[in-house]
């Protein structure tokens, strides 16, 4: 291990502390803890979101999908900026007029019922917590390939590392590691951009050229099909990642750190604009990979191609570019983590401890403390699961979270906003359906069968054809909030109906000034 | 279940108006949502939403199909850049306007927004 990278990760550490120390001064009621007081900018919370969301797989994994498979990288990569207009049309503004903490809150707007809470927030711990395995097996693969520290090492030094900052700072500390995290991210990828282009002389059209004469797949490079085969196939990966965004929790909760709808829109906005310009270069970077690094030298750092990043860093700055990415690969990791913690314990802390058991009388040093022991809590399952995942694909876990997401939350999400009709039952149903079925579609799939051994956990053919099961896990989810609302309307006892208050307030955001002061 | 149904009924806070702020400003959401102001800005708002949805939810998964299942994109424009290149990073552009054109219209509904609630005020 070079000492720059020593250097590098010492500064990230102490960057995070003092970050933490200045925000543990700020953090002293529940209120911002869960959501830093909401009083974030538009363009901070742009950048927090930008932070939260563009994990080590947008980084390495892009640069790296791209350099393997070159035309094929597009089909991880646009949907995640489309699935922000998702949020910014249907989801951003409702859930800041309705919501406060938690998503509990904005779907319990509507239906006051424990168990619609109750289920929620179980829900959110859930995606939460396979959200965070992917993140964490992520670094554990990471740093050895980095770095050459051992995988357990890696896992326990980064869950350490967020968890001090998450525990003394809460959300403030996490929303400025995930802004600071952002801009080293983009700062990084522009000064990696203009190395790389310099290489091609700034002639964009070369680069195709030239990566194309650098892969055995030779013209086929440049044209769709290398990696993905069947449309449908990529229909259903790109249906579970344009909607899964928008049912993730931690990033739907950043929504709740800024002051009203109009701040919440514009933090859209900004995270949309930063991860264009970010995608642009990530396309260029990988081809320039493919030419300058070569695709034998990737494929023998890593068959996922996830050190294409570091190694074109190495080419063209040496030990100190390579010290650099292998930094904000860090810095990416630790935001990331932090932001999926943070999220998992509130909806312990407030839905399950404050409003379920303590019927929302728990004392501000109550919820303080219980907060910080389910971050606690949360970090040690998903440490624990992730050392025996370690030889598990990374990208499956991330899209399985994005999936859950897509077809649990998201259905009821719409619903409660849109539809008059919905119920407390629909609600429960869709969640519950989405959350189960999914992992029922992915169990019986190709991700846990195949019938080359070695390719997949057991041999066998799969009875569910399709690796990512969007295509039907979504319409299921939301067939389900259809079905159960129907049940839930033939009762004798009416439901209660305050859609007439609910529909006000997401469209006019009239309450939400009552929820500033959190 | 029935009988928890109507206690939790029972417990919740009124549903015809709530307070609003700190400034104990209150509204009768039925009224607002009865009236035509608000059924127009409602109609409106649907109307562009589901469409711009509609719009590029298809410009996105169409992409998959027609690079994945056709060959109409696969004619070369300059030099080694094809149509399947020009419509995938068309996303990005696609994206800006389709976001420039909902902040505009965000803003008008703000406009209409304000004013609906000036008029309910209680």
């Amino acid at each position: 291990m070079n000492i720059s990278i020593i250097i590098m990760f010492a500064a990230i550490t102490l960057m995070t502390l003092f970050v933490t120390y200045y925000a543990s001064k700020k953090t002293k009621t529940a209120g911002s803890f869960y959501t830093a007081g909401g009083g974030l900018t538009a363009r901070q919370n742009g950048l927090a979101l930008a932070g939260d969301f563009m994990s080590a797989s947008t980084f390495l994994g892009l640069i790296g999908a791209f350099s393997l498979n070159g035309y094929d990288g597009f089909f991880l990569m646009y949907p995640a900026l489309i699935s922000f207009l998702v949020i910014l049309f249907l989801v951003a503004e409702p859930l800041r007029n309705l919501g406060k903490y938690t998503l509990g809150d904005m779907i319990t707007s509507r239906y006051r019922y424990k168990q619609v809470r109750g289920v929620t927030a179980v829900n959110t711990i859930v995606i939460s917590i396979f959200y965070m395995l992917g993140q964490l097996v992520a670094a554990g693969a990471l740093f050895k390939l980095l770095l050459g520290i051992p995988y357990n090492v890696s896992v326990l030094f980064v869950g350490i590392t967020m968890l001090l900052f998450v525990l003394f700072g809460g959300m403030t500390a996490t929303s400025w590691v995930q802004i600071i995290k952002a801009i080293l991210l983009i700062g990084g990828t522009v000064v990696l951009f203009i190395l790389a282009m310099f290489q091609f002389n700034f002639n964009f059209l070369s680069v195709f050229t030239e990566a194309k004469t650098a892969t055995p797949f030779g013209e086929n490079f440049l044209n769709p099909g290398i990696k993905y085969k069947s449309s449908l196939d990529g229909i259903s990966l790109t249906l579970g990642l344009l909607l899964g965004t928008a049912g993730l929790p931690h990033v739907l909760v950043r929504f709740l750190t800024v002051p009203d709808g109009k701040t919440a829109r514009k933090s859209v906005v900004w995270l949309m604009w930063l991860m264009g310009l970010f995608h642009v270069m990530v396309i260029f970077l990988g081809l320039a990979a493919t030419k300058l690094v070569g695709t034998g030298k990737i494929i023998e750092a890593n068959p996922a191609g996830n050190m294409a990043a570091p190694l074109l860093a190495q080419v063209l700055g040496g030990g100190f570019m390579f010290a650099f990415v292998s930094a904000v690969s860090f810095a990416t990791i630790l935001a990331v983590v932090a932001g999926i913690v943070i999220t998992g314990a509130t909806a312990f802390s407030h839905d399950l401890y404050n409003e379920i058991f303590k019927n929302g009388k728990a004392t501000e040093k109550q919820q303080m403390f219980m907060v910080r022991i389910a971050s606690i809590a949360i970090t040690a399952i998903a440490i624990v699961f992730s050392l025996f995942l370690q030889q598990f694909n990374v990208a499956f876990l991330s899209t399985l979270a994005m999936t859950l997401a897509a077809s649990s939350n998201l259905p009821v999400i719409l619903m409660t906003i849109y539809w008059r009709k919905f119920n407390k039952t629909g609600a429960i149903t869709g969640m519950l359906v989405g959350l189960f079925g999914t992992i029922l579609l992915v169990v019986i799939g190709p991700n846990f069968w195949s019938p080359v051994e070695g390719q997949a956990l057991f041999v066998g053919k799969p009875i569910f054809p399709l690796a990512s099961p969007g295509i039907v896990s979504i319409p299921l989810g939301f067939l389900a909030c259809y079905i159960g609302t129907i049940i839930g309307n033939r009762k004798v006892v009416k439901q209660p109906d305050n859609y007439d208050e609910i529909l006000v307030k997401a469209q006019t955001g009239s309450d939400v000034g009552g929820v500033v002061n959190h | 279940m029935i009988q928890t149904d109507e206690k939790v009924f029972v417990e919740q806070p009124s549903i015809k108006s709530t307070e609003y702020s700190e400034n104990k400003t209150t509204f009768d959401y039925s009224s607002i949502v009865k009236s035509d102001h608000f059924k127009k800005m409602c109609k409106e708002k649907t109307v562009f939403t589901v469409s711009y949805t509609i719009f590029y939810m298809l410009y996105s998964l169409l992409l998959p199909y027609l690079a994945l299942s056709t060959n109409l994109l696969n004619g070369k424009i300059i030099g080694e850049i094809s149509w399947a290149w020009i419509y995938a990073i068309s996303m990005i552009p696609m994206s800006f306007i389709v976001c420039s054109i909902y902040l505009k219209k965000a803003d008008y509904f703000d406009k209409e927004a304000k004013k609906i609630l000036e008029n309910q005020e209680v």
